[in-house]
């Protein structure tokens, strides 16, 4: 178990810039998550940290030790791929004993700690099969053991729910969480999916174009992103451009598109130009008009799209504003069906709407 | 419905046709081998084992039988040894070349084999090592070069490489991923390459025929002269046996190994 730093980190393939100075800090025994669209350099990242690549510039360190120039196999790094690379040839049992064996650990203890590793993912009773006779979940879970064995410093995991159906990532994520939890071990997971992110890591880091954009707990990311792009690629989001119109104590008025005024609870100075973020579920959705209340606008109804928990209402206004809103269902009576064309009202209290500067 | 039905008739037939081409002959020699009388007749109007015992009357057949089983072995290891870093190159990295070398190899090979018999036993006579065990052998790696080649370079590409890399981040150095993870992933590759350049090795006429003189001499030589003097049927009692022989070891392999069918064109 270590801590992991990564300081100005830097990888070119020719005039490409893959990673451009990531800097990242893992602390000992937590889980982060590297978030980021598919090409941001999140994968290189990983193997730069497993020395599959070496960096064109920068440092990595464990525990303050750089690991730089050594190789893959003295790093003590356990992997776990997206296809598993399970080895084909060899029973579950084997594959799990495989890092031990290279560590010359004594056969009994080999052993125990093998039972312990397939115990742990609950696999104890298929140690004998072959990888192609078990399925995606087991073998992933294999995967997982055979990199946790080697009581590794840092656990890399690439897309590790990526290949597995809806139900089966759901159980995975709350089982991969408990795992991580248990052994204590510092763990980076690689993911584009955003949902995966939030609910498996302590910390997320986003990723864009080969650097760190901002690094959070899930909450704060998710409730306080710091920038537009962040809150943008995590979940679903208004983005709203408009002007500072008036001061007051408790905030100010941003009037967006000569449309509407909304009130935010930051200060801000008149004659600013800012953009406004809102969550989709913010939005308070009534069909009455909610007489006398800040922030509400009126609009109609011209998509609905169920989500079985909540249903997505895309509206529009008069002015041709256009807003998401999500609404959720309690109950099992009609009187939370939407149609298309129906009128409503849309609320959103002032601190529930970020200000991020244009 | 009925374009099904006539699709599937067609290619019926066609299936019955290829099995009835490649089956037949064996067929034809199976039952010649057991012909009663002296010249070869079909079908044969009485049956002996007669031409199985004078097996060992085609002259030097015992000699020159484990002559060919060494050539083809020594020349089909070499090979398969010589083809797995040659995969591995095609496969795993870029260099100048590569294609040319690449369809060079993966390509059945493109001269007709008389004239590489002449063009090698030219070559080996300035040597000075012609119509040697060297040069038999060597005529034969030439011969046999491109099948492990693409055998294995075939495996290669149905394997993840990613297991390498994990292998590695567990502890193993390259020489250990070749050993524990490279190599048995290759064995059907590895296998089915040796067994092909084993088998063209041994039954191959038109290179030895150039390469070989006096007491080396090779079984399908030895093979060959005797049915250019005689007209009966021991050739085929000895290809019945020679039939017999390989079809066991290849399902033995095929089940043991699970070699997968890497066909190969010539």
């Amino acid at each position: 178990m270590a801590r992991l730093d990564l300081s100005d980190l830097c990888f070119s393939v020719g005039a490409l810039d893959i990673l451009r100075s990531v800097n990242l800090t893992v602390e000992e025994g937590t889980c982060l998550a590297l978030l980021g669209p598919s090409g941001c350099g999140k994968t290189t990242t990983l193997r730069c940290i497993a020395g599959f690549v070496q960096p064109t510039s920068g440092s990595i360190s464990f525990n303050g030790q750089p690991v730089v120039g050594v190789p893959a196999h003295k790093r003590n790094v356990g992997l776990v791929f997206q296809d598993y690379a399970l080895f084909p040839h060899m029973t579950v049992a084997e594959n799990v004993a495989y890092g031990l064996k290279r560590r010359s650990v004594p056969a009994a203890e080999c052993k125990q700690r093998v039972a312990e590793a397939l115990e742990l993912v609950q696999l104890d009773t298929l140690a004998d099969r072959l990888p192609r006779q078990m399925s995606g979940g087991q073998q992933q879970r294999v995967s997982l053991a055979r990199a946790l064995v080697i009581r590794p410093n840092v656990l890399l995991l690439d897309e590790p729910l990526g290949a597995l159906d809806r139900k089966l990532r759901d159980q995975m994520q709350v089982e991969l969480k408990r795992i991580q939890r248990d052994s204590g071990i510092t763990t980076i997971i690689v993911t584009h999916d955003q949902e995966e992110a939030l609910s498996l890591s302590d910390r997320v880091a986003v990723m864009f174009d080969g650097q760190i954009q901002e690094v959070g707990t899930p909450t704060t990311l998710y409730r306080e992103p710091g920038s537009r792009a962040v809150m943008e690629f995590l979940g679903a989001s208004n983005i709203l451009d408009g002007t500072a119109v008036s001061a007051e104590q408790d905030g100010s008025h941003i009037k967006i598109r000569d449309s509407h005024t909304l009130k935010v609870s930051d200060a801000l100075e008149s004659g600013r130009d800012v953009q406004l973020g809102i969550r989709p579920e913010q939005f308070l959705v009534e069909t009455e008009s909610p007489v006398g209340r800040e922030n509400s606008i009126a609009a109609t109804i011209s998509e609905v799209v169920y989500k079985g928990p909540h249903v997505e209402l895309y509206v529009e206004t008069e002015q041709g504003l256009r807003l998401l809103a999500q609404r959720r269902i309690r109950g099992i009576a009609a009187q939370d069906t939407f149609v298309i064309g129906q009128s409503v009202f849309l609320t959103v209290e002032p601190d529930a709407i970020l200000v991020f500067g244009r | 419905m009925s374009e099904e039905r006539d699709f599937r008739l067609v290619v019926n037939v066609l299936g019955w046709a290829a099995m009835a081409f490649l089956v037949f002959p064996v067929i034809v020699t199976l039952l010649v081998s057991f012909n009663g009388s002296f010249f070869i007749e079909f079908p044969p109007s009485s049956y002996s084992l007669e031409w199985y015992r004078n097996i060992a009357n085609i002259n030097k057949i015992g000699e020159a039988t484990l002559i060919s089983l060494l050539i083809a072995t020594i020349a089909a290891t070499l090979v398969t040894v010589m083809a797995l870093g040659t995969a591995m190159a095609i496969v795993r990295y870029d260099f100048a070349g590569k294609a040319a070398l690449t369809s060079f190899l993966l390509s059945p090979v493109a001269v007709p084999i008389v004239a590489i018999g002449i063009a090698l036993v030219q070559f080996f006579i300035r040597l000075d090592i012609a119509f040697t065990w060297y040069s038999l052998v060597i005529g034969h790696m030439v011969l046999v070069a491109a099948y492990p080649v693409r055998t294995i370079v075939a495996s290669m590409t149905l394997y993840n490489p990613n297991i390498e890399e994990a292998a590695s981040s567990l502890g193993a150095n390259r020489w250990v991923v070749f050993w524990t993870v490279t190599l048995p992933q290759l064995k059907p590759g590895i296998i089915s390459g040796f067994l092909f350049a084993f088998l063209i090795s041994f039954d191959n006429y038109p290179i030895s025929i150039f390469l070989v003189r006096g007491g080396l001499t090779t079984m399908p030589i030895e093979l060959f002269n005797y049915i250019s003097q005689n007209f009966d049927p021991t050739p085929a009692a000895f290809s019945t046996l020679y039939i017999l022989i390989i079809s066991l070891v290849i399902m033995f392999v095929e089940k043991r190994y699970q070699v997968i069918s890497l066909s190969v064109g010539r």
